[in-house]
């Protein structure tokens, strides 16, 4: 049984925020490869085949992933720098989407290498297009290292 | 005075020895003139004795005019070392003996003459009468060297010398270590009043040397010093306790506002999405009216997250520091009205900007917030002029560089000028002017951390002026 590609993993507890990502996704064709985990913990299960990930051991990693930085048990600001520490995961672009406008959180997240931190408008069309947008950015116009 | 502002050791020093050789030089000019008094009348005694006995042995060779017999007499006063010279002189007054005999005759006064002795050159010298039976029958002439008082002063003024020098070194001595008694106490005082205000450490205190009065001052210096430090740390702990109390609240905001920005937006994201997804699934299938609700829930989501986010802003403004630095305000204008520009374009706006608008010293990034606002609120409120203008100018202050934007909008009334500057406060409807009312309380709040003033004019239907200063000694002042 061949594991299916996963293009997009998205981090986000809430929700309503990842049914409209999704949909926004859906809307430029991006959603069909999209994996939607709700906490840090299971995205870290996933990105190192963990627990009831464990068949995605000799997977291909995401081509990129949507983070969420506020979340429960694991949050995003710990995930991320464990995805940066780790030679397996260190090249995956990681986009923090969040509502945090705070500088701190900015700094922090690009101090552990993040590749692009998004703030999420409350107006949903101005939300649709910025993840319409980063999803089209991210796997059809940047080129990212073959990490297979 | 010439001790003024010499150190107090030498100070002292120097008056124990100047007032002990000026006791000194006093007591020795006294002893000195009575040493000459007394010598001076020792002599003429001694001189008017031996004159006596000379005057009684010659009477009775002047009687018989027995030259020969008077010489011999005057012989006898070989004994008399200081007796340089004598003469008998007979009745006529003619001289008639003399003493040394190898002495010139005209060494000699040729006639007597009664006079007291005196002294002539170095020597004394006089005449006395030789009486016999209360008849004066010739002149004795008697003359005395005192080269030996010379030498009497000299041995004096020697010994003078030695002892002068001897005391002098000694007072030196004495003085050096008396002064001590004196001058450590007080230099201790002052090393203890040195340290207190240079390192600010209240808990040194001056040693104390003695019960007189300066004791009593070291005392008092140092009871002092113990309230000024019991004072110093209880402020101290009152400005610790105080700074506490800030930064909890501080930290109290700042988690507030952030849990404002991530708990409060989500779910107004979550309406605004849901019924604009509602609206894109579904819209055909409801009527017109449903339509029309579901824009103004989406609308008003909208407007609610502007809000938050407004407030957020004016929060984060309040916490963040004033970083100084000159500032090119005319430079900082035409950026802020080239960004305008980019947003919503600006040529139906007549815009002037003066020439001379005055750098100053101010945090760039909050001085260009305050632009933005004062300039975005001018074009807002002139937008419905046919021929909106606006002008950018300053004033001459002294003290303040102040700056103005007018425009020919709405204006206001002057009732609620009071108003103008409030957060949330708005003096016209949202109908007719859409906003939050954060723009000026914005600029209020950035000016007043610049120690600034901001204050407006306005006539209802001409247009508003808005004014803020930023003082110029800004550099000096400290911001929090």
């Amino acid at each position: 049984m061949s594991i299916p590609e996963v293009e997009i993993l998205l981090v986000e507890d809430n929700h309503k925020d990842a049914e409209m990502t999704i949909r926004a996704l859906r809307k430029v064709n991006l959603a069909n490869k999209l994996v939607h985990v709700e906490d840090g913990e299971e995205a870290l299960n996933f990105l190192f085949a963990n627990g009831e990930f464990e068949e995605r051991k000799n997977a291909l990693p995401p081509r990129v992933i949507l983070l969420d930085i506020k979340m429960p048990k694991v949050d995003g600001i710990e995930v991320l720098t464990k995805i940066k520490n780790d030679p397996r995961t260190k090249m995956i672009p990681v986009i923090i989407m969040t509502s945090s406008k705070e500088e701190q959180d900015i700094i922090r997240s690009y101090q552990l290498g993040v590749n692009s931190y998004v703030v999420k408008p409350v107006d949903f069309e101005s939300f649709a297009k910025a993840v319409s947008q980063l999803g089209l950015y991210w796997l059809l116009t940047n080129q990212s290292p073959n990490l297979s | 005075m010439f001790l003024k502002d010499i150190p107090i050791k030498q100070k002292l020093q120097r008056v124990i020895v100047l007032i002990w050789s000026l006791v000194l030089v006093v007591t020795c000019v006294g002893f000195l003139g009575y040493e000459i008094y007394v010598y001076r009348s020792e002599t003429l005694e001694k001189m008017s004795v031996v004159g006596g006995m000379i005057s009684s042995n010659s009477t009775a060779s002047l009687t018989f005019d027995n030259r020969e017999d008077a010489t011999e007499i005057l012989s006898a006063l070989a004994n008399e070392p200081h007796i340089v010279q004598a003469a008998l002189y007979d009745a006529n007054n003619n001289l008639f003996a003399i003493y040394p005999q190898t002495a010139g005759k005209n060494t000699f006064p040729s006639k007597a003459s009664a006079v007291k002795y005196h002294y002539v050159n170095g020597h004394f010298q006089g005449m006395q009468p030789v009486m016999l039976e209360k008849k004066q029958i010739g002149m004795l002439f008697l003359k005395f060297d005192i080269n030996a008082l010379y030498l009497r002063l000299g041995v004096f003024g020697i010994v003078v010398l030695l002892v002068t020098a001897l005391s002098w070194w000694l007072a030196f001595l004495l003085s050096k270590n008396l002064q001590q008694v004196i001058s450590t106490p007080i230099l201790a005082l002052a090393g203890a009043a040195r340290a207190v205000t240079e390192k600010r450490d209240y808990s040194t205190r001056a040693t104390k040397y003695g019960n007189d009065e300066l004791g009593y001052l070291t005392d008092s210096f140092n009871k002092m010093l113990a309230e000024a430090g019991e004072f110093a740390h209880q402020l101290e702990e009152k400005v610790r306790e105080r700074t506490l109390q800030l930064q909890t609240l501080n930290n109290e905001l700042e988690s507030f506002s952030y849990s404002v920005s991530h708990d409060l937006r989500a779910p107004l994201r979550a309406v605004n999405g849901y019924a604009t997804m509602l609206k894109e699934d579904y819209g055909d299938r409801i009527d017109a009216e449903g339509n029309r609700y579901m824009d103004s829930i989406i609308e008003d989501a909208g407007r609610m997250g502007t809000l938050i986010d407004d407030l957020l802003a004016f929060s984060r403004i309040g916490r963040k520091e004033v970083v100084l630095q000159e500032v090119d305000m005319k430079t900082l204008v035409s950026m802020c009205l080239q960004e305008m520009n980019q947003d919503a374009s600006l040529a139906r706006y007549r815009i002037v900007v003066s020439d001379n608008l005055p750098d100053c010293q101010g945090d760039h990034a909050l001085l260009k917030q305050v632009w933005m606002n004062v300039i975005g609120n001018a074009v807002k409120y002139s937008s419905k002029r046919d021929h909106p203008e606006i002008y950018i100018d300053y004033v001459d202050d002294p003290a303040e560089y102040v700056y103005k934007i007018s425009d020919n909008g709405v204006g206001f009334d002057m009732k609620y000028v009071h108003k103008l500057f409030g957060v949330f406060q708005r003096l016209h409807s949202d109908q007719e002017f859409e906003g939050t009312g954060i723009g000026l309380a914005l600029v209020h709040r950035i000016v007043s951390k610049h120690r600034g003033r901001t204050w407006a004019e306005a006539v209802v239907g001409k247009g508003a002026t808005i004014y803020f200063s930023i003082p110029k000694n800004n550099l000096s002042h400290e911001y929090s």
